[in-house]
């Protein structure tokens, strides 16, 4: 027999009240749940009168400590075992990663590419920027410039500079010493070494001198060259530099993008005069 | 039903209070007395969790020794009395969970020193055991609960952490599901 859910709730209330006069109405009106009534009367007298008595002892005593739970539930030990699983194969991967990184990488190095931005007189390749007087501002400016490519000058690192990569190509030792030589020579020189890329922009003086530096960094040998010849090395990149005429003498030193330590050079510089030689100015037409 | 005023409950409730301040004063014998006022519900939810008599009086130790220990971090907001079921249904409800995978090892003489002191507890109703046996643990929480120890739908779903409307749906379906295993059972 279904019982409609209002019904069936009013029939746990009767069967848990103990009013009979309330039970008695409701038998007079739906004689068809007499049974139903009595037996959930029934059957909660049996509940209520099965509470528990507990003979106990009168006295309290507090309780020793919990016996320790002597077999864990299998879900738990699959956890733990998941768990150690897991730590050993972390474990076994870091070591193999770590135990990669300590192995030295193989050195290459890459043949250098020079570009010397210098303007040559009656040089074929000389490119001239067509307003000299702006500086490079975006990745673009460069593309402007005067650029010289000497002939036969595929530059080649010396064996002794095989040596583990420094921070910056900046920082690498360079050892320089010429007797009369241009700048021009001097620079590509140190790009060659450094192997790095320097552009010369128009304008930059290309007396002769005599240089001797020895164990210095690119980037100091360049500035003291910058100091004493009129330049200003504006370093784009790591492997790129861009001399332009000029030095700003409030500047203690100009952006220095690749390089961040810069050791003083403790190398001799000297200019050697050569009459007649003057660099011309820059061609707008060209 | 709980909004009903009961000065019985008031005064039980300042008798509480005034064993607590004694016994967090120092005094064990406020504890004995707290321990007797309690003991029987206690007893009822344990019973009624974990059905095995002798199992239940063992928790029933534990129960109180939890409340004595723990009695400093009682604050006073709710009803102790309310606090000493919850303890009781959540220690009941772990032992019944817990003794599934439980191995209890219990010394020879152990054993027989809690048989000497203890009074026969009465015989229980078999049928009832069977049919308690086959529910849910929250259902036999909610049915000793009501039934046995009397709280009334806002105690239960204080002791057991739900509202008291949420306890008179649980009530009404732990009541369903045992009337149907009780029917099932013969005596």
């Amino acid at each position: 027999m279904s019982i409609p859910s209002g019904m069936d709730d009013l029939l746990w209330r009767l069967a848990e009240s103990a009013d009979i006069k309330e039970k008695a109405e409701f038998v007079s009106k739906h004689p068809e749940y007499i049974d139903e009534l009595e037996r959930r009367s029934k059957l909660l007298a049996r509940f209520r009168e099965s509470t528990p008595n507990s003979g106990a002892r009168r006295r309290f005593v507090p309780s020793k400590e919990v016996a320790p739970v002597q077999v864990m539930p299998n879900w738990l030990i699959a956890g733990v075992a998941t768990a150690v699983l897991g730590s050993v194969v972390f474990a076994a991967a870091s070591f193999v990663r770590w135990q990669t990184a300590q192995t030295p990488p193989t050195t290459q190095l890459e043949k250098p590419s020079i570009d010397l931005s210098t303007p040559k007189v009656n040089s074929p390749e000389v490119q001239y920027r067509a307003d000299a007087s702006k500086q490079p501002t975006g990745p673009d400016a460069t593309s402007n410039q005067a650029t010289i490519r000497p002939p036969g000058s595929e530059p080649t690192a010396p064996q002794d500079s095989i040596q583990p990569a420094p921070r910056s190509r900046w920082d690498s030792r360079i050892t320089l010493q010429a007797e009369n030589t241009t700048l021009t020579n001097a620079v590509l020189a140190i790009a060659a070494q450094a192997n790095v890329t320097i552009e010369i922009a128009p304008g930059t003086p290309d007396p002769d001198i005599a240089v001797s530096y020895s164990n210095q960094s690119a980037k100091a040998v360049l500035d003291d060259l910058g100091k004493a010849l009129g330049f200003t090395v504006m370093v784009q990149s790591d492997h790129k530099a861009l001399l332009i005429p000029a030095r700003d003498p409030q500047a203690e030193t100009p952006p220095n993008v690749g390089s961040e330590s810069v050791v003083p050079p403790t190398g001799r510089i000297e200019l050697t005069p050569r009459p007649g030689k003057t660099l011309p100015p820059a061609n707008p037409n060209l | 039903m709980s909004s009903v005023f009961d000065p019985g409950k008031v005064q039980a409730f300042d008798e509480d209070s005034v064993l607590i301040d004694r016994v967090l004063a120092g005094d064990e014998e406020a504890f004995q007395a707290i321990y007797e006022r309690y003991h029987d519900k206690v007893f009822a939810i344990a019973r009624g969790i974990l059905i095995d008599p002798e199992e239940a009086a063992d928790i029933v130790q534990e129960i109180f020794t939890l409340i004595f220990r723990h009695l400093k971090r009682f604050d006073r907001r709710a009803k102790f009395s309310t606090w000493v079921y919850r303890i009781a249904v959540n220690r009941s409800t772990q032992q019944s969970r817990r003794a599934k995978f439980k191995r209890l090892f219990v010394p020879l003489t152990e054993a027989n020193d809690r048989a000497d002191d203890r009074e026969p507890p009465m015989p229980s109703d078999p049928r009832i055991d069977r049919a308690l046996a086959r529910l849910a643990v929250q259902d036999r929480a909610l049915l000793t609960l009501f039934y046995w120890d009397e709280l009334s739908l806002q105690e239960i779903g204080d002791a057991i952490g739900c509202s008291a409307n949420a306890a008179k749906t649980r009530l009404f379906r732990a009541r369903e599901r045992f009337r149907a295993f009780f029917e099932e059972e013969e005596d």
